[in-house]
């Protein structure tokens, strides 16, 4: 799978590129609106992060040229401005989802994930690993073919969790991952624990092998072996 | 005092010192001139007595008669004691009227016939008081209208010249810096309040200019930061994911990420009380609060859970406001937020809605700020260093914006917040 990313901070798109990478994307970069065009052009993209403020032009004419040229792919918007006038001005200019700045990387791979679920496979859409088996439409979870009952909170994080598998999700994406903005952090760590807890005591009840694990002084880990 | 009662009062204070002074000195002038034309009518009338003597006349001691509508009386006396004109004022019963009337007399002692005789002329001095009487009531009468009229034309002219400045001050009133119309002065034909006008337009354009400033720059900084701070996180994110970390290390780059997050929160939430002053959540739908708590209690469901806090929900009205529904979702998002944080284990949640207000009532330990400070910006409990005091400084800014009354109290254990919406 093909991303670009179009951002012109060189720092932030090397974090963005390392990460997708290592969860085995292609990724390309482009630092402004015109090298994004040509590279548009000349190559076929999946999913494209574009960023709204771009030092030649905005994102939104990126889009809107993508959106003419009858782009197949996903579209996510990658930027600081949060107000919701341009968040519908984006979204409704075509792109698929909105992320405001600054974001964790394992949000960015979530919401990749479910964009291309969305966008790109339309279909079957479940997501298993291992024994898990997760529907991300019917918010329904199955262990072995059984089903889970898990809370709407818990079922959220496992999905989380399991996109982001045998990676090391903070606490601080987990929770703003759960609960989104305004939410003082020093709230949601204990909020993250109570849920993290019910939600391993679940998954053991229910013969699912121990892959949460706790990486200490950071956060957790979701192993599939 | 008002301007309008303080020129009324002191100008009644001058009518009415200026009409008692006058009223005095014209009261004693008019009578000063009145008893000496009564003296003057008398002296002409006792020369015309000794030149023209009445005929028939007899001395009697009681003799009384009336001449030329005056008084008289000729009375034999032994010798003349006193050969000048004599004036004394003295009492007489009036039969017809009925009542002591008093007199002006004027005795001469002189020779008529070759005797010695006492004439005494005297005048009723009842025209003259009687006329005094009502010249006085006519005064009092003219003072008293001058007076209503002074009181009513102060009121008219003062309302007639200041009301240009009246609606100068209603403008400035509801002056808002984040309005973007134009203040409209009216023009006035008094000069003094055109300076006025003047002076507040130049302090608004003024403000209006820094005012413009500010918010551009609490706006560019504001993006600006969050740049560095998204690289910041990213980067932690990668760092974290390295498995040669050791515990010590993991401590640092987790004390980074949460610092990183705070700073990020605090400028979001500035942002959000900046854009609240500068006024821009202009628009306006129909916000079903019941339907946002409900939300938010869902979202939390799990941590009421693990705290074992009972929630009891007492919705008896439904409350629709017209609002951003946005910005009420943060305003009660926070509200809950905090009514579960700083609860304790077991502890308890009561939210009710009346017709017109939303009371929340929680248990949780005696707060350490008070109570005027507890809407302040980052104020917070001493024992919570790493929240940023600013959740209740949005709640009451929300509420500052719609107009929504807040109220705090704490008693025995038990926070209440109430907000009443209209």
């Amino acid at each position: 799978m093909k991303i670009l990313i179009v951002e012109d901070e060189l720092e932030l798109s090397d974090s963005i590129i390392s990460y997708l990478e290592s969860e085995g994307y292609i990724c390309e970069h482009a630092v402004n609106y015109d090298s994004a065009i040509d590279k548009i052009i000349l190559y076929v993209y999946d999913i494209i992060i574009v960023d709204l403020n771009l030092p030649d032009g905005n994102g939104i004419q990126i889009i809107r040229k993508l959106k003419e040229w009858d782009f197949k792919g996903g579209i996510i918007i990658a930027s600081a401005r949060d107000t919701l006038d341009d968040r519908i001005l984006g979204l409704n200019s075509g792109a698929d989802d909105y992320l405001i700045k600054p974001f964790h990387l394992a949000e960015l791979n979530a919401r990749i994930k479910s964009l291309t679920r969305r966008v790109l496979f339309k279909g079957d859409n479940t997501i298993t690993m291992n024994e898990i088996k997760i529907n991300p439409d019917s918010h329904e979870v199955y262990i072995h073919g059984k089903l889970l009952d898990l809370t709407k909170k818990e079922f959220d994080l496992l999905l989380f969790l399991t996109i982001n598998k045998d990676k090391v999700l903070s606490k601080e994406s987990i929770a703003e991952h759960l609960w989104g903005d305004y939410i003082d952090s020093a709230d949601s760590f204990d909020f993250v624990y109570a849920h993290i807890k019910n939600l391993r005591k679940k998954l053991i009840d229910h013969g699912v092998g121990n892959y949460l694990q706790t990486v200490y002084g950071v956060g957790y880990k979701f192993i599939e072996n | 005092m008002k301007l309008l009662a303080k020129t009324t009062l002191f100008f009644l204070t001058i009518a009415l010192f200026v009409l008692f002074v006058g009223g005095i000195v014209f009261y004693f002038s008019f009578r000063y001139m009145m008893n000496l034309q009564v003296k003057r009518e008398l002296i002409n009338e006792m020369h015309q007595v000794i030149m023209h003597p009445p005929r028939n006349y007899s001395i009697k001691n009681d003799s009384a008669a009336f001449y030329l509508r005056t008084h008289y009386q000729i009375l034999p006396i032994k010798e003349i004691l006193k050969p000048n004109f004599e004036f004394r004022d003295t009492l007489w019963f009036d039969n017809i009227m009925e009542q002591y009337q008093s007199y002006r007399v004027l005795r001469y002692e002189t020779n008529m016939d070759g005797k010695p005789v006492r004439i005494s002329l005297s005048k009723s001095l009842l025209d003259s008081d009687k006329l005094i009487e009502y010249v006085t009531f006519i005064i009092l009468l003219l003072s008293l209208l001058l007076l209503i009229c002074l009181i009513a034309f102060n009121n008219y002219f003062f309302l007639r010249l200041w009301g240009n400045f009246f609606k100068t001050i209603d403008v400035i009133k509801d002056y808002n810096i984040s309005d973007t119309k134009e203040i409209n002065l009216p023009e006035s034909d008094i000069s003094e309040f055109n300076l006025l006008n003047q002076v507040f337009e130049k302090m608004h354009k003024r403000i209006k200019q820094d005012y413009q400033n500010l918010k551009e720059f609490i706006e560019n900084i504001s993006h600006e930061i969050q740049n560095p701070l998204a690289i910041i996180k990213t980067k932690v994110d990668l760092l974290q994911q390295n498995e040669n970390i050791d515990r010590s290390q993991a401590e640092l780059i987790e004390s980074i990420q949460g610092n990183a997050i705070r700073l990020s929160n605090l400028n979001k939430s500035l942002i959000l009380l900046a854009k609240i002053d500068n006024n821009q959540f202009p628009e306006k739908e129909k916000v079903d609060i019941v339907e946002s708590i409900n939300f938010h209690l869902d979202n939390f469901e799990e941590i009421i859970h693990s705290k074992n806090i009972s929630l009891h929900k007492d919705y008896k009205n439904p409350i629709y406001i017209w609002a951003d529904s946005n910005l009420i979702s943060i305003m009660l998002l926070n509200l809950l937020k905090n009514s579960i944080y700083h609860n304790h284990y077991l502890g308890t949640i009561e939210v009710i809605t009346e017709t017109d207000s939303l009371i929340l009532r929680n248990t949780g330990g005696k707060p350490d700020i008070s109570q005027e400070d507890l809407f302040k910006r980052f104020t917070k409990s001493s024992n919570r260093s790493d929240s940023l005091g600013l959740g209740l400084a949005i709640v009451k800014k929300i509420c500052d914006y719609y107009h929504f009354k807040i109220q705090y109290s704490y008693q025995s254990d038990i926070h209440v917040i109430a907000i009443n919406f209209f």
